[in-house]
């Protein structure tokens, strides 16, 4: 990278003249992680049924997913769980907290879900709208993973695209948008924005055209905690609002305090499951 | 050379390669070549990964942008899988430094990695402190009070 290229001229504008460095070139360079178990949805279903290692195992229906869990070594050859099918299904079928999270955006959609013990985690994803698994050809396949807490809340943030953004408040009075207006631009594929709102703010007009824009609802379902941002692009975060008149307020949102608001729901909800 | 002189309030004054940093009085320091100095928690605690500091100091050579893009480059090319997470202004009074939040996946764990990248007086001074993911809060006010602390030596 050049001395020219490291600098964002519109940041450093915005920044009274600060030399602001480039960001958005790091996004692209981060896809989500995929190196777990790349199995299909039906394969997913399949294997909830397969709980039991004894008899009733053995006799079970076979059906047109075994193979492949038989080959992914979830399954052995007569349909019971292998010890690694085993330690799957035991926290997915008895799991102290479960923690979502939803994208959509550009008419994709995708759900992520993490299965967590007192010790390990399961993560399962299914392919995403906002990193680089994309193509008809995947939409069936979910990317499973058995690993430890940390390592699975790891994996939410790089799942949900965060990424580093220069973080600006908005102009006075200028935070605020018709809800339809925002709807519509996160209905809209990433490269065809509808027209930029009039009166809209700096980091609303910097981020209109800077990439798909994302609705990202993550939360526990079991304590009812949850957090709802906008991922605009490759250029902001937004935490959406109500304002007035049937208005959407849109708050700039730092991302290292979306990544402390991820692990303090975890940390909350962990908590409230422990006491209840 | 490195000169520590432990105070009555619990943390510890380090003066190492220009710069002057405080730690934590019992947190462990650990040999590092070149003109780093890195301190680790006490071992024995049921923290998934062993907490550290290192401060790193040089001769000042570039902008504050170009040590940012420095940091954000080292963070995407780290040799595990990693993963960018922030890269943001950071002072007390100006921010005109920056801080650096990466994670990366290594051994089973999540590692969380906050890099400041700060120029006092004629100094570079890079403070990376790194935990567990699942510490990173409980260490947030260590982590900041390190780099707050952190001041190039004047004498």
């Amino acid at each position: 990278m050049t001395p020219e290229e490291h600098l964002d001229p519109a940041v450093t504008t915005r920044s009274g003249g600060l030399e602001s460095e480039s960001l958005r070139w790091i996004d692209a360079t981060q896809p989500y992680p995929a190196s777990g178990l790349r199995m299909s949805a039906r394969a997913w279903d399949r294997l909830a049924e397969a709980e039991g290692s004894g008899f009733l195992a053995r006799i079970r229906k076979r059906t047109a997913a075994d193979p492949e869990l038989v080959g992914l070594g979830v399954l052995d050859t007569v349909g019971a769980p292998t010890e690694h099918g085993r330690e799957i299904l035991a926290i997915r079928s008895r799991p102290k907290l479960f923690l979502t999270a939803t994208a959509d955006g550009g008419g994709r959609s995708a759900t992520w879900g993490a299965y967590f013990s007192r010790t390990r985690a399961l993560v399962c994803a299914e392919p995403q709208n906002v990193s680089a698994i994309s193509g008809s050809e995947h939409d069936e396949v979910l990317d499973v993973r058995l690993c430890s807490t940390s390592e699975a809340l790891g994996l939410m943030a790089a799942w949900i695209g965060l990424h580093p953004v220069w973080t600006f408040s908005h102009e006075p009075h200028h935070g605020e948008y018709g809800v339809d207006e925002i709807e519509r631009r996160i209905a809209a594929e990433g490269s065809v924005p509808p027209p930029l709102p009039a009166g809209a703010s700096w980091p609303v007009s910097n981020a209109w055209d800077a990439g798909q824009w994302t609705r990202i609802d993550y939360g526990v379902p079991r304590t009812g905690l949850q957090t709802k941002l906008i991922r605009a692009g490759d250029a902001a975060w937004f935490a959406p609002g109500p304002g007035r008149n049937d208005t959407v307020f849109l708050e700039p949102y730092a991302p290292s305090d979306i990544l402390r608001d991820i692990l303090a729901l975890f940390q909350d909800s962990m908590a409230t499951v422990s006491r209840n | 050379m490195v000169i520590e002189a432990l105070r009555s309030d619990g943390w510890r004054t380090v003066r190492a390669h220009g710069v002057r940093f405080d730690v934590p009085g019992d947190w462990e320091r650990i040999e590092t070549p070149g003109p780093s100095t890195a301190f680790a928690e006490p071992e024995g605690t049921q923290n998934e990964f062993r907490a550290n500091v290192v401060v790193l100091s040089r001769p000042v050579d570039q902008s504050i942008a170009e040590f940012g893009v420095s940091a954000l480059q080292q963070a995407v090319e780290f040799l595990a899988p990693s993963h960018v997470v922030s890269h943001e202004p950071w002072g007390v009074e100006e921010p005109q430094d920056r801080i650096t939040e990466f994670l990366y996946w290594d051994g089973g764990v999540c590692v969380d990695v906050q890099r400041w990248s700060l120029i006092r007086a004629h100094r570079a001074v890079e403070v990376t402190f790194s935990s567990s993911l699942l510490d990173r809060l409980g260490f947030e006010s260590i982590s900041n009070w390190i780099a707050t602390s952190t001041e190039a030596e004047t004498t």
